[in-house]
């Protein structure tokens, strides 16, 4: 494969002021997507350090250098976590975990600490799903509905757009909006005949730009008619890796007629920000346990 | 009276000389890609050649297929008729025709005559066409006809969960290193393909005899496996597979068929 545009970013993040030593409780969340893998560490219930890396062929081996990678910036090891959730379409192959819980879940609480209680709706754009989830105030998980069966609308899908059109996976949203009319989108159903509207509109003369443009707003498409057979009610949050890309992003937000709330916290750790709570609170009612004995 | 036929695919251009005498005179083709219009200049330019005759002795020219109104041509049809035309010239028992493209799946039931009764068509995904086989062969470095020969030896055990062409890449890719034997992997492509192609001849009614065309009649993995799929003994690939909806082109001009452009 020549180029690897669509190889995004790994990423590690610390929390410098953060003193995870003398932390009291040390929890680990992680989460084995089919793309992209990630893990979070809370040290006292605060977001202290997290990674992000690409799932490759193995989920064990993803789940572990996530976590060597979040944890070796903060000098810490595996042995140092308290409670560990692994959660994603990989959890059950997270060997270190203490216990799994689904990505739904993990979305819905990670979105309640993202952007707070009034969420009510979160679609979560994943490398290679696509979900609708309706929790509650407390982000408890009332209702979802998925689409895992085509690529269309997932990053996957973003990938091969990237590839194609030779434009690194991380200026698709930005460059998304250099045009002079928005044009028509692109086929919503399949990246396969995306691709190749794609190539016959370059023919055509169309730039790159107009091409991204048409296949931001064929995703957006896609993904609206998904909030709208849950009954979209605000306030609206987004997660997942798409989530960072403006030219899908702000296109849904056009097609719903609603705003997604802003967070300064990466939204592609959603899953194990999320399972890193639910270690957190798993954990304390462990020791409450341990100690009323 | 002597014409050409001319099938832009989405992936390739075919073109078919005929006449009244001798039916088909010729027969060339191009890689599409970013030029398809060009494509099909240049093999019709090689079929005329090969049948020692130049443009202007063209009675008609035409053309089927997603740019065939850009092209310039006499007479546009529909791939549809065209490539139950073609394959009732080399099959003219066919009753069943499943032509499938790069990106086009279909299924088409004709009659004893060869009209054509009923068609059904892939409209949202390019899981059962050829573009899903191109995919995979990339993913296992491997052509076509390796994949039929791995097929050959597959026990059928394996089977793809992803029904998409983008989730089946990294479906194979992670069977790969599980490790499964190639064998089974290359089963398993051949058996989704059919399973997405027999839904739509399912839609129209099996029928025999049942032939297969296209790009993807090549596969002899792909043409087993339907079979298998639909439970009957008489399917096979047309003859020149490639060139039924050129070949059927050509001939339905020569009979004054299709739309004036």
């Amino acid at each position: 494969m020549s180029g690897e545009f669509w190889r995004w970013k790994e990423a590690a993040w610390r929390d410098e002021t953060a003193d995870v030593r003398t932390a009291e409780s040390r929890t680990l969340g992680v989460d084995v997507g089919s793309v992209s893998s990630q893990a979070v560490l809370l040290a006292d219930g605060k977001l202290s350090a997290y990674a992000s890396t690409r799932t490759g062929s193995s989920s064990p081996d993803a789940a572990k250098k996530a976590a060597e990678m979040a944890l070796s910036g903060v000098g810490l090891t595996l042995e140092d976590i308290h409670f560990t959730v692994g959660t994603g379409y990989g959890r059950v192959n997270v060997p270190f975990a203490n216990k799994s819980v689904t990505e739904i879940a993990c979305h819905a609480r990670a979105s309640h600490f993202m952007a707070g209680p009034q969420v009510r709706t979160i679609l979560d754009m994943g490398g290679q799903d696509c979900k609708v989830i309706r929790c509650d105030e407390n982000g408890k998980v009332v209702n979802f509905l998925m689409n895992d069966k085509c690529a269309a609308g997932t990053g996957r899908g973003m990938e091969v757009i990237a590839d194609l059109l030779s434009v690194p996976i991380e200026e698709i949203g930005p460059r998304s909006f250099e045009i002079d009319t928005e044009p028509e989108p692109v086929s919503s159903t399949c990246v396969v005949f995306a691709k190749t509207e794609a190539m016959a509109m370059m023919r055509k003369g169309a730039s790159r730009e107009t091409v991204l443009a048409a296949y931001c707003s064929a995703m957006a498409r896609r993904v609206a008619a998904l909030l709208d057979r849950l009954d979209l009610q605000p306030a609206f949050f987004i997660t997942g890796g798409i989530a960072k890309n403006i030219g899908v992003v702000r296109r849904v937000e056009k097609r719903i007629g609603m705003q997604a709330l802003r967070s300064d916290i990466d939204s592609q750790i959603a899953g194990a920000l999320g399972a890193a709570l639910f270690a957190d609170a798993a954990l304390a009612k462990k020791r409450k346990k341990e100690g009323a004995k | 009276m002597r014409t050409a036929g001319i099938d832009i695919g989405t992936r390739t251009v075919k073109v078919a000389l005929a006449d009244e005498e001798s039916g088909i005179l010729s027969r060339a083709w191009r890689t599409g890609g970013f030029d398809p219009l060009g494509a099909a200049a240049e093999a019709l330019a090689e079929a005329l050649e090969i049948a020692k005759l130049t443009r202007s002795m063209l009675d008609t020219v035409a053309a089927v297929g997603e740019a065939a109104g850009e092209l310039g041509v006499d007479r546009v049809l529909t791939e549809v008729g065209a490539a139950a035309r073609g394959v009732r010239e080399h099959h003219p028992e066919a009753r069943l025709v499943v032509d499938v493209g790069a990106e086009s799946a279909r299924a088409i039931r004709l009659s004893e005559d060869g009209r054509v009764l009923d068609f059904a068509m892939n409209e949202k995904c390019a899981a059962g066409a050829g573009a899903f086989l191109d995919s995979m062969a990339r993913v296992l470095d491997a052509t076509v006809e390796d994949l039929d020969r791995f097929a050959e030896g597959g026990s059928g055990q394996v089977k793809l969960n992803s029904q998409c062409v983008v989730f089946a890449e990294s479906e194979v890719v992670s069977l790969l290193h599980r490790p499964t034997p190639k064998e089974d992997i290359a089963r398993a492509i051949a058996d989704s393909i059919a399973s997405r192609t027999a839904v739509l001849v399912r839609r129209v009614g099996l029928e025999t005899p049942l032939v297969v065309t296209g790009g993807m009649a090549c596969s002899r993995s792909f043409v087993h496996a339907l079979a298998k799929e639909l439970g009957v003994a008489d399917c096979r690939a047309s003859e020149d597979p490639l060139f039924s909806g050129a070949e059927g082109a050509a001939l339905l001009a020569l009979a004054g068929k299709g739309e004036r452009s």
